[in-house]
């Protein structure tokens, strides 16, 4: 749907990325997966490069310096690493703390300067330009109902509010829903009404136990600047027909749907996510595995969903003529910090299972996969902690809902996928930052931060 | 640690918090990382790109075609000829102690005497013998080491890593000499969750600075090869002293690598060495052993000499290199190994 203009400027920027070494990175995730953290993570890594040991342009001593940059263009916020570092490390009056979720998007460039290895030792300086955006998670979800209609969207939507703990949720959405004839025209208050059930019962599933992830459309959820917008006015029907003929309720329906396509799932993938070349897909592994098998089946296909949306495969310079596809993907289970290091392996080992059809579907088309067990920031140690059952690897930091710091055994971590029961034998505890845990002036404590980033840009910083 | 292992099965500990005592929510506190078992996963190596692979494959044919078979393969004249020898000497040994008993048991002074001075030389030929196990037992040792940090590193296996950087450390304990870049490795491995990973920074933080030194050390009797052969009078003495720079440049080697191979154990270096250059080099290599010398008396003009001088300094650096390659703890994987022709470059292009 890109105009030529759209088209050529792409181009451009593309040719330009090949003379000039500039890497889009895509972070990838839903809501609370810690997009913002990791960000923030990796930006004041680079910016304070002393932790980063396994990072090999820093450990050959290549790095010369990295520098925060205007965003060429100028039309979208800049990403506000100042604000969440100083939320981080905290202030005289105000103590650390996580920042808060995003509603909106922003962009941001560093630009890394080097030296590239050249043969008989000698060495030739380099710029690498990173881009990276941050934006709120819901509206990844929307990447996956750009390639749906709204008939095929409608069924999909309705048999999911029928599944597991859903029917109590959706029950009165979908009893407002069906008695609206799909084929008879609705009227604008029973829409708005039906429409508000429909988005109560997205923010229901969001909260329930079950932590439900695959809650479409995004903006229901975070609407943003677009509250009460028309175009957000709409909901699945249960019998939605393709084709529906003009003046209906269905068609009315298909055509806000599809204005929803249009003027906000597309935008948003065409200008923020479409020409990444990197991906870094996190995966707050944790909260659902705790909350059990449901959460987890509900997560997948959300990952799964959206990934569908993104071309994978090897760059090559045909990729000039055909658009830039993504070479290396790297999932992460993120929040690694609230597992002592012994479950570590365990805690990818579930990852990968979990993204296991895509991973190999991404291999196949030529892209790179790799995947860790990392924590953008460490707020945690690793203890020894005595109980009358034995002596146990645990772990000990500030917990979110307490203040004092506390040890604790996050229980046994399921060895497999179908392992998990969502009852409390694994009950993570989730961990703020303390005051000295992150500097203004030093690179943050982070688990495997520099292999994920080794892994995301090492050649691109050889 | 069996007790690391558990948690992960259903049988392992209930979730349980408990106010850490003595700790206080404004304490910050310092995160020693503790490395367990790690899964097994076929891993896409992300660190050993490019140069390095090769490196290690050479370092793998060292291993495989070398090192260990080479010790048990001497051939079956040699064998003769040494048991020949060996019985001949055990023979004049009887009959001299013989003597001396019988010297010694008549109660002659002269007696006594000789079975004194036979009893220190029966001690020192002990000591010997005990230096020189000693010696070819940390020589393999070294290899032993390297084939566990190699393992480790390709199967990314925890416990072994672990094993590695215990042998690793011990080896470099004791040296003072190495105790800032320890120092500096341990402050580094606080942040690495892996052990493996923990081997990469090893190698680069301790085993670099030793690179470096060795490297330079290689250099500067190359120079003086290539300056001795430049000016040298006579070919036979040309080659003489090359032999000598070679020979001291793998000594010199080892002992900046903390060995001090006795004769058995130089021997097995000089072999493990030349192994190495045969892995790195391909056959030629064990060609360069001798020409530059025969070269050197059939022409004479001044510029050939120094052309000479070059090649036997080329040759200093790679059998240096090699030697480096054999002392080694470590395979090279993280870091590269030093290349010989762009030391040949520094050194004698220059
Ligand atoms: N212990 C720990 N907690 C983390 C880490 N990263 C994220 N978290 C937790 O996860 C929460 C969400 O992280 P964010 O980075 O804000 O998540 P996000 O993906 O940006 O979420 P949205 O902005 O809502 O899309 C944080 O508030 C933290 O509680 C980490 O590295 N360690
Ligand atoms: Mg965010």
């Amino acid at each position: 749907m890109t105009s030529i203009v759209d088209q050529v400027e792409d181009w451009l920027t593309d040719a330009g990325s090949l003379l000039d070494r500039r890497v889009r990175l895509g972070v990838t995730g839903l809501s609370r997966a810690g997009k913002t953290v990791f960000i923030a993570s990796m930006v004041h890594h680079l910016l304070h490069p002393n932790r980063l040991k396994l990072l090999s342009v820093l450990a050959e001593g290549r790095f010369d310096a990295a520098m925060l940059q205007p965003m060429p263009g100028g039309s979208v916020p800049r990403f506000p690493y100042e604000a969440v570092l100083r939320d981080l490390t905290g202030t005289a009056n105000q103590a650390p703390r996580w920042p808060d979720g995003t509603r909106a998007v922003s962009e941001l460039r560093l630009s890394i300067r080097f030296r590239s290895p050249l043969a008989f030792g000698l060495e030739r300086p380099n710029t690498l330009h990173l881009d990276i955006v941050d934006y709120p998670g819901e509206w990844l979800l929307d990447l996956p109902l750009l390639s749906l209609n709204y008939a095929d969207w409608s069924r999909q939507a309705v048999a999911q509010a029928h599944r597991g703990g859903r029917q109590v949720l959706s029950a009165e959405w979908l009893a407002l829903a069906q008695s609206m004839p799909a084929d008879a025209a609705g009227d604008e208050p029973a829409i708005a009404h039906t429409a508000a059930a429909f988005r109560a019962y997205l923010q229901a599933a969001r909260n329930a136990p079950q932590r439900y992830s695959m809650l479409q459309p995004g903006r229901f959820l975070l609407p943003g600047e677009m509250a009460g917008a028309p175009a957000l006015t709409f909901f699945p029907l249960p019998d939605a027909a393709d084709n529906a003929p003009r003046g209906t309720l269905a068609r009315l329906m298909a055509d806000r749907f599809e204005s929803y396509k249009r003027e906000i799932a597309a935008p948003f993938f065409d200008h923020h996510l479409k020409r990444i070349d990197r991906q870094v897909v996190l995966v707050d592994m944790l909260e659902h595995l705790a909350a059990g098998p449901e959460s987890l089946t509900d997560l997948k296909t959300a990952i799964d969903g959206t990934l569908g949306a993104f071309r994978h495969g090897e760059s090559s310079w045909l990729s000039l003529l055909f658009g830039k596809r993504i070479s290396r993907v790297l999932f992460a289970a993120t929040k690694a910090d609230h597992l002592p290091a012994a479950d570590h392996q365990g805690l990818a080992g579930l990852l990968d299972a979990l993204v296991g059809d895509t991973s190999r579907r991404l291999s196949y088309a030529g892209a790179r996969i790799h995947s860790e067990a990392i924590a953008a920031l460490r707020v945690t140690r690793e203890t020894t902690i005595e109980t009358p059952s034995g002596r146990w690897p645990g772990i000990a930091g500030l917990p979110l809902d307490s203040d004092r710091v506390e040890e604790v055994l996050p229980g046994a971590l399921p060895l497999t996928l179908e392992a998990v029961t969502g009852s409390d034998q694994f009950a993570p505890v989730a961990f703020r930052p303390r005051p000295g845990d992150i500097r203004q002036d030093q690179g943050p404590a982070s688990l495997r931060m520099d292999r994920a980033l080794e892994f995301l840009l090492g050649d691109a910083l050889g | 640690m069996s007790q690391a292992e558990h948690p992960n099965t259903a049988s392992g500990p209930r979730p349980f918090r408990r106010a850490a005592a003595g700790q206080s929510g404004q304490e910050p506190g310092e995160a020693p990382a503790r490395p367990h078992a790690r899964r097994a996963a076929p891993d896409p190596d992300i660190y050993r790109e490019g140069g390095s692979k090769a490196n290690q494959q050479d370092a793998a044919t060292v291993q495989a075609t070398g090192l260990s078979a080479a010790s048990t393969r001497t051939s079956w004249t040699w064998r003769f000829l040494l048991a020949g020898l060996a019985l001949g000497a055990t023979a004049l040994a009887a009959r001299l102690v013989d003597n001396a008993i019988a010297s010694a048991t008549s109660g002659s002074a002269l007696g006594l005497l000789t079975a004194g001075a036979l009893g220190l030389l029966g001690l020192a030929l002990a000591c010997l013998i005990v230096g020189e196990f000693v010696s070819l037992a940390r020589l393999r040792n070294r290899s032993r080491i390297r084939t566990m940090v190699d393992q480790a590193g390709s199967t990314r296996d925890d416990a072994q890593a672990e094993k590695a950087l215990a042998a690793l450390t011990a080896l470099h304990a004791k040296r003072p000499d190495l105790a800032w870049s320890l120092a500096q490795y341990q402050e580094a491995a606080a942040d690495i969750p892996d052990a493996a990973d923990k081997l990469i920074v090893y190698e680069r933080l301790v085993l670099g600075p030793l690179d470096e030194a060795c490297v330079a050390e290689i250099r500067t009797i190359a120079r003086r090869a290539a300056v001795l052969t430049a000016f040298a009078p006579n070919p036979i003495l040309d080659a003489v002293f090359v032999l000598w720079l070679n020979l001291s440049a793998i000594r010199r080697v080892a002992h900046m690598q903390g060995l001090r191979p006795g004769a058995a154990a130089s021997w097995a270096l000089l072999r493990r060495t030349i192994l190495a250059m045969v892995a790195a080099g391909g056959m030629e290599a064990l060609g360069d052993m001798m020409p530059a010398a025969v070269a050197g008396s059939i022409v004479r003009t001044v510029a050939r000499r120094v052309g000479e001088g070059a090649v036997n300094g080329i040759l200093t650096i790679r059998i240096g290199v090699a030697a480096l390659e054999a002392t080694r703890p470590m395979p090279f994987a993280a870091r590269e190994r030093p290349s010989v022709t762009a030391l040949a470059r520094q050194t004698v292009g220059s």
